[in-house]
């Protein structure tokens, strides 16, 4: 039994500690906005924020996270309507969408860490996440965008 | 060829009274209206459908999906218009959304039409059934063929409702207006369009309504919010890897890793002993190894145990005939362009130009195995009772995978249904049915829902790839530097392989992308084109043929400007002559769309702009799926060959659009996907198998290395056609001849990372 806390809440997790939070999120909790893409921390899909920091799910054993606290996609916020996600809407970010949770929780963790990010900084913190879409220019300027309205905000 | 794509042929149906929609819970009585296919309109001038002519010898085995079942009660009814006495408006979508914004561009015409604000109408995807017609979402052609029908369908909902206000006033359709999802008359009365719905459903439908001028349009030629964005940021977005039935259990399939292999052993009892699986299922290749290998299935509890089951398999494999190595094919593929080729197009006098030309160019070009790599790895999950099946799976050709499914297991299609899920990246690798085969093997066997989940490596290796294949193409000049002949030929594995194991020549849809259609003005030309064997899968690639064919016509014309010291645009605008519209049976290349495109990018900044040491400009410019494309590139190389791509302008030609920030994208997403193959992308064969693996191994373009992308969409009042591939055909031959620009050294072989370049 592995415990944590997940998106603010106190969480149970029955299974094998070995297996990767990925799945364990997945297919024993049953949130599965986290996406898997490659099972080697190479594309970003599978990105989580565990204690303030962006973390691979895919190759990260359940055990690990064992009282930490752990956000996904699901607990950006209560309606999908943080600065980032109105941001990632505002300017059409996602094509297929389906590494945007990823790329999001990479975003998310940046913005804790440099809220005012430059150019280079996203890169070299966005850089771990694949899209085959090729959305990343609109990234680029969908976290300039949430910068300045959490600025705005703030 | 494909046949030349008529007018739309069809029909506007009400549906009102029959129980389309109702078991839907979407929409309870009110106003349907369906949309009866008259055919036409379902051409694929693409060839990624079975080819019209697939130039195949008589007497050959037919494919094995079994024929389309015939028509259902109502015939083919390609969309669905609805608005509920709620006053909800809906829009059945009958094309698979993969990133492309068609769930998007097809609502905006329907909220064009019937003039309410464009949030009010809602998305249903459709299921995979023959009564919508083509299906198949690939040749950039949604709106394309689109465009007309579910506009005239939103004009006659429109004019009805218009009808049932009239006649309920006891007024004159004239004296009435339509605004913001109501009808008012001109003293200030007004009737929603849920209160007129129900009247409107009893009316006849109107033979030609009126479709609103493009001079009034105000949602469509307008950047919207996408119709999926809020969900997809939420995580609250359907995928197929995230399908989920009572009573589910996961799957993981090793397989063989050629595709004649068949299982030799492997250990059941390991995989039993670990922790959650199941069940053991073993997988025969499919009669005639089109779609599926063989292949073990664990099935488990959860995702992760079914792959520790299989990693506890040791499968050992017969291999079979299979031994394609790549070095040899590629030397195969060299010797045969030395040879003659069946000739596809000739016009004047190709011999007798190069008997008086003052000299002779020619150059070889050539371009490896590509897989897809989308996002979402291919996954399905199947649920068979008794001679019924469901399946839910990201799919671009969902009545493709329901008649394949219903032939492997022997019931009837109508038994099948398909629910297409959200695709996480498609780029043609979704419209092929094995994944959905193998899922439907496997739940028959177990008796329980069953979800296989493909890893990345099996993605990678067990893919229907872009064919490797090379080009020879020859240029006659006179005294004066003039080009007086171009020859070429092609050689590559066909796209035929897709139906027909034995098929080896290309067919007339493959050549038709950037071979037997080019523009130019020259009296004298002769195209070849030959297959070859292979012993992978070939498949459709964003832009199929397009993406090696203009590679190697871009850059010998980039080749043919140096070599004659002429500036490459306008070498090109030259040989594009006086402008025409040249019929390419189907379609017509109307050269002063090109023309106009690459006018458009030469004034947009990068092209001719100043350049630093070690910088250089590349250009390229193609059409194809009927959509006109430019393009410069501005690239840096350093010392160690580290190639930064600066920035890039393209200029578009895809008639009207429908959304226009919906075309950005495309050609940012276009670009990425034509540099990641340029610079990374190769797929190699050892003993008949495929080397590379995962993301390590295939590698793929990443934020860091992603330049600055100007868009210009020309004005056109051309009806609309299709952005999805057309942007990625030239980025080849555009970042090659950046780097010779910027170097000097002509790179003619793909990617670039196999000549020292990063």
């Amino acid at each position: 039994m592995t415990r944590f806390i997940l998106n603010g809440e106190t969480t149970e997790v029955d299974a094998d500690e070995s297996m990767p939070l990925l799945w364990a999120l997945r297919d024993v909790v049953g949130l599965k906005g986290t996406k898997f893409g490659c099972g080697i921390a190479q594309c970003g899909a599978c990105t989580v924020i565990v204690d303030g920091n962006a973390l691979r799910s895919c190759v990260t054993p359940l055990s690990v996270v064992e009282g930490l606290d752990v956000t996904t996609v699901e607990g950006l916020s209560e309606d999908g309507t943080s600065a980032l996600q109105n941001a990632w809407c505002a300017l059409n970010v996602p094509q297929c969408g389906y590494c945007q949770a990823g790329q999001l929780m990479s975003a998310t963790a940046l913005l804790e860490r440099s809220p005012e990010p430059t150019d280079a900084e996203i890169d070299q913190a966005m850089a771990g996440n694949i899209c085959r879409c090729g959305t990343y220019q609109r990234i680029r300027a969908a976290i300039h965008l949430a910068a300045e309205a959490k600025r705005g905000n703030g | 060829m494909a046949p030349r794509e008529g007018p739309a042929r069809f029909t506007i149906e009400n549906l009102s009274r029959r129980r389309f929609l109702k078991s839907s819970g979407l929409v309870g009585a009110g106003l349907v209206l369906g949309l009866k296919a008259c055919g036409g309109d379902g051409s694929d001038p693409s060839g990624s459908s079975p080819p019209e002519d697939p130039g195949l010898p008589p007497g050959e085995p037919i494919p094995p999906e079994p024929p389309a079942p015939p028509e259902v009660e109502g015939g083919e009814i390609t969309a669905f218009v609805a608005i509920g006495d709620d006053g909800r408006m809906l829009l059945t979508v009958h094309r698979s959304e993969m990133g492309q914004g068609v769930r998007t561009a097809l609502a905006m015409m329907l909220a064009e039409e019937l003039r309410v604000p464009w949030q009010d109408v809602h998305v249903l995807q459709a299921i995979g059934d023959p009564k919508y017609g083509d299906q198949n979402t690939d040749g950039s052609r949604s709106i394309r063929q689109a465009w007309t029908q579910i506009r005239t369908a939103g004009a006659a909902a429109r004019e009805m409702l218009k009808q049932a206000a009239a006649d309920q006033w006891g007024v004159g359709v004239a004296d009435l207006t339509v605004e913001g999802g109501a009808i008012r008359d001109g003293d200030g009365a007004a009737l929603t369009y849920g209160e007129l719905a129900l009247a409107a459903g009893a009316l006849e439908v109107p033979a030609n309504p009126p479709l609103g001028p493009v001079s009034s349009f105000s949602i469509v030629g307008r950047t919207q919010e996408g119709v999926d964005n809020r969900d997809i940021v939420s995580g609250r977005a359907i995928y197929g890897l995230d399908v989920e039935r009572p009573g589910m259990l996961h799957a993981s399939i090793e397989r063989s890793p050629t595709v004649t292999g068949a299982v030799r052993s492997y250990d059941e009892a390991a995989a039993r002993a670990v922790p959650g699986v199941r069940a053991i299922v073993e997988l025969s290749r499919d009669p005639g190894g089109l779609l599926t290998n063989a292949g073990v299935a664990v099935v488990a509890e959860t995702t992760w145990a079914a792959l520790q089951g299989r990693r506890a398999l040791e499968v050992e494999w017969d291999r079979g005939d299979a031994g394609e190595e790549t070095p040899a094919h590629r030397e195969a593929l060299r010797a045969q362009v030395q040879e003659p080729q069946a000739v596809v197009l000739e016009r004047g006098d190709v011999a007798g130009a190069q008997a008086q030309a003052d000299r002779i160019l020619e150059a070889e070009y050539e371009s490896p195995y590509l897989a897809h790599a989308p996002m979402e790895p291919l996954v399905a999950t199947v649920e068979v009772d008794g001679d019924r099946v469901e399946i839910w799976a990201p799919v671009q050709d969902p009545v493709r995978a329901r008649n394949a499914v219903a032939g492997l297991l022997g019931v009837p299609p109508a038994n099948v249904t398909v629910h297409v899920t959200l695709l996480g990246g498609g780029f043609g690798r979704k419209g092929q049915p094995d994944f959905v085969l193998e899922a439907a093997s496997v739940a028959r066997a177990v008796g329980a829902p069953v979800k296989v989940t493909w890893t990345r490596e099996d993605e990678i290796r067990h893919g229907f790839y872009r064919p490797e294949n090379r080009q020879m193409l020859q240029a006659s000049l006179d005294a004066g530097g003039e080009v007086t002949s171009l020859a070429g030929r092609t050689v590559f594995p066909t796209l035929a392989k897709v139906f027909l194991a034995s098929a080896v020549e290309p067919v007339a849809t493959e050549l038709d992308m950037g071979w037997t259609n080019l523009p130019y003005d020259l009296a004298n030309v002769r195209m070849e084109a030959g297959g070859i064997p292979s012993d992978l899968r070939i498949g459709w690639w964003r832009a199929v043929c397009n993406t090696f064919h203009a590679f190697a016509v871009q850059s010998f014309l980039d080749e043919i400007a140096a070599e004659t010291g002429r500036d490459p645009a306008t070498f090109q605008k030259e040989l594009l002559g006086p402008d025409r519209s040249l019929p390419m049976g189907g379609y017509d290349f109307e050269t002063a769309r090109l023309r106009a495109c690459i006018e458009a990018v030469e004034s947009m900044g990068v092209y001719g702009g100043a350049l630093d040491p070690g910088q250089g400009v590349g250009f390229a410019a193609h059409m194809s799926f009927r959509s006109y494309v430019a393009m410069a590139m501005r690239v840096s190389v350093d010392d160690d060959n580290m190639i930064s791509i600066e920035e890039v302008d393209y200029a578009v030609d895809c008639g009207l659009v429908v959304h226009p920030d919906g075309v950005r994208a495309q050609v940012e997403g276009g670009l990425v996907y034509g540099l990641t193959a340029t610079l990374f992308g190769e797929i190699t064969v050892r003993d008949g198998a495929v080397v590379e693996g995962n993301f390590d191994t295939y590698p793929m373009l990443r934020m860091d290395r992603m330049p600055r992308v100007n868009v210009e969409i020309l004005q056109s009042d051309a009806p609309p056609t299709g952005m999805g591939e057309p942007p990625t055909s030239p980025v080849a031959a555009a970042l090659t001849n950046a780097v010779f620009a910027a170097t000097g050294e002509r790179i003619r072989g793909l990617p670039l990372r196999r000549f020292g370049y990063s």
